[in-house]
């Protein structure tokens, strides 16, 4: 029994719940993941020159993470009313929703660092029934990592992915407003997403993460604003519902802790 | 800040575009007791809940919930209060042993051996998804976790919407029930089945518009509001007023009007007094004083006198 006095026991309580609420929710997701996981590391031993292509998956996971932490997956799934009229306020979600991203995050970076001086992605290649590519399979992703492009395109992929979710959250209090503003923040997002993508991949892969991408934000829009429609009044935007943190600190926190990751991973790479 | 009562709201008005929802409305709802809603559909009652609930920001006006707006309340507080929507989405995958589990971290009084009797007794099943669930069953899973949370204040928007009348009649017994335990429970609860009303609450708010219109107990509207027939020896003359009645309806010999017992004062006993006319009162429901209060005016004089 927790003490209904004690706001800090309470508080971690709730945290583990709403981590708890997460998996249950989203752990078909988690599974899907990790074949997307074999999938990227095939890429990487695949793009002759790609620069840690693995990156982009990286930030593709760190958006979902950030997506859910926004309330999009409660709107799309509909059960915002409900699970927001639950005890923990949004600024637990938060917390509980980045530190999801950054479990997510954290393994990938592990396994970015480690898979070229081990040689997984080699193992994994070979489970394939084509021919290994030439070249630089054992120290791409070391390679990759050197380069300041990782942290500009691990960081500004995140941000793309979460200026699409964040204005979806946003747009839910707009429903009267015309369909050409409310997709506006998602061609934005779409954009970066695309201009990023081609601005650090080479040729045709560019092209390929940067569709992925509108791949990504499309069905999103499409499906989160039936769900809005669907409803007789959407609740209000990311500030209600519990708690006054607004996500601009928490951002900025987590801006901080990718920097910190990619400035730590540089320096480590750099080292003679 | 007045934490005397389990929910205070002050002149609150909230507009969607160009509909007001809800129009400098004030209520206040004592702890310990069953506070009932009433009002038509689109009167202002989920738009009410769901900002006393932090989930909607007021234009202007404030919703305080044990003295504190539920939107900025530390989550020891929110874990005072339960909630049940109208439109119920429990987590689809999860049964609701899980859901249990779950409310377990969130409520430090959650009683899971009470939520999973409470449900054998509603005949919802423990061990299946949620999403597998019928709307009703799942509408009765919702208030069961919200009553097995041991929160002091339980908010239920339409609660018994879309159940079947012995479902109803289950949920509203384990609801008494539940308040004859003891503590200081205190429910909010909207509905617009009046007989649902009448049967639980202490208290009632009669909403129309965003507006409240009336506040007081079951007894207390059926004490100050009554139907009065006044009968004349000839046709009722053209100024004839029932004294504290908002309209007086007349036909050839009858006057009939619904009339405010307080407002009309020493006046209607005057008119009692009087020999040559024949008065006679009729007791009101909460039901007829809902329509009277909110519904169309144009019942029959011969409905009426019938």
């Amino acid at each position: 029994m927790i003490p209904a006095n004690d706001a800090n026991v309470l508080r971690r309580s709730a945290l583990r719940g709403l981590l708890w609420m997460d998996y249950q929710r989203h752990k078909e997701g988690f599974l899907v993941g990790l074949p997307m996981l074999a999938v990227a590391m095939l890429a990487v031993g695949a793009i002759d020159g790609a620069s840690g292509p693995l990156v982009f998956w990286m930030g593709l996971a760190m958006g979902v993470a950030c997506g859910l932490g926004f309330g999009t997956g409660e709107w799309t799934q509909g059960v915002e009313e409900y699970s927001l009229g639950l005890p923990p306020t949004r600024r637990d979600r938060y917390l509980v929703r980045f530190a999801l991203g950054l479990a997510f995050l954290l393994p990938l970076y592990v396994l970015g660092l480690a898979s070229g001086p081990l040689g997984w992605t080699r193992a994994l290649w070979e489970l394939t029934p084509f021919e290994l590519p030439a070249g630089r399979l054992d120290s791409v992703l070391w390679d990759g990592f050197a380069g300041p492009g990782f942290c500009v395109l691990g960081i500004g992929l995140s941000l793309a992915v979460f200026a699409e979710t964040y204005a979806v959250s946003i747009n839910v209090e707009r429903r009267g407003s015309p369909w050409f503003v409310r997709l506006v923040p998602f061609g934005v997002g779409a954009a970066l997403v695309a201009v990023a993508d081609s601005a650090f991949f080479p040729d045709a892969f560019g092209y390929l993460t940067g569709l992925l991408g509108l791949a990504w934000v499309a069905p999103r829009t499409v499906f989160g604003a039936r769900a809005f429609e669907r409803k007789d009044v959407v609740l209000d935007g990311p500030t209600t519902g519990g708690g006054t943190a607004r996500p601009a600190p928490l951002l900025a926190v987590l801006l901080g802790v990718l920097a910190a990751i990619g400035l730590f991973v540089w320096a480590l790479a750099a080292k003679p | 800040m007045n934490t005397e009562h389990a929910v205070h709201v002050e002149r609150l008005c909230k507009t969607f575009g160009p509909t007001t929802a809800l129009d400098e409305l004030d209520l206040a709802v004592p702890r310990g007791t069953v506070f009932g809603l009433l009002g038509r559909n689109g009167a202002g009652k989920t738009t009410l809940m769901r900002v006393i609930m932090g989930l909607l920001r007021p234009d202007r006006g404030e919703a305080l919930v044990f003295g504190e707006d539920m939107r900025r309340a530390p989550i020891d507080l929110r874990a005072r209060v339960a909630y049940v929507p109208q439109e119920v989405s429990l987590i689809a995958r999860l049964d609701l042993a899980r859901h249990a589990d779950l409310l377990g971290h969130f409520y430090p009084r959650f009683d899971v051996d009470a939520a999973r009797s409470l449900a054998r007794r509603l005949d919802v099943d423990w061990d299946l998804a949620a999403g597998a669930l019928s709307v009703g069953s799942r509408r009765k899973a919702a208030v069961v976790l919200a009553l097995a949370s041991g929160a002091d204040l339980v908010v239920l928007d339409e609660p018994a919407a879309g159940l079947d009348p012995l479902a109803r009649r289950a949920l509203y017994e384990l609801l008494i029930e539940r308040l004859g335990e003891g503590g200081e429970l205190t429910v909010l609860l909207s509905t617009h089945l009046v007989h649902d009303l009448e049967r639980l609450a202490d208290r009632v708010a009669i909403l129309d518009a965003g507006r409240t219109l009336r506040v007081d107990d079951v007894e207390g509207f059926a004490r100050s509001l009554v139907r009065l027939q006044v009968v004349f020896p000839d046709d009722v003359p053209r100024d004839f007023e029932i004294p504290g009645a908002e309209t007086t309806r007349r036909e050839g010999c009858v006057a009939v009007g619904v009339v405010d017992v307080v407002r009309a004062g020493g006046r209607l006993a005057e008119l009692e007094a009087r020999r040559d006319l024949r008065v006679t009162r009729f007791a009101l429901g909460l039901e007829d004083v809902f329509v009277e209060l909110v519904g169309p005016r144009e019942d029959s004089l011969t409905e009426v006198a019938s």
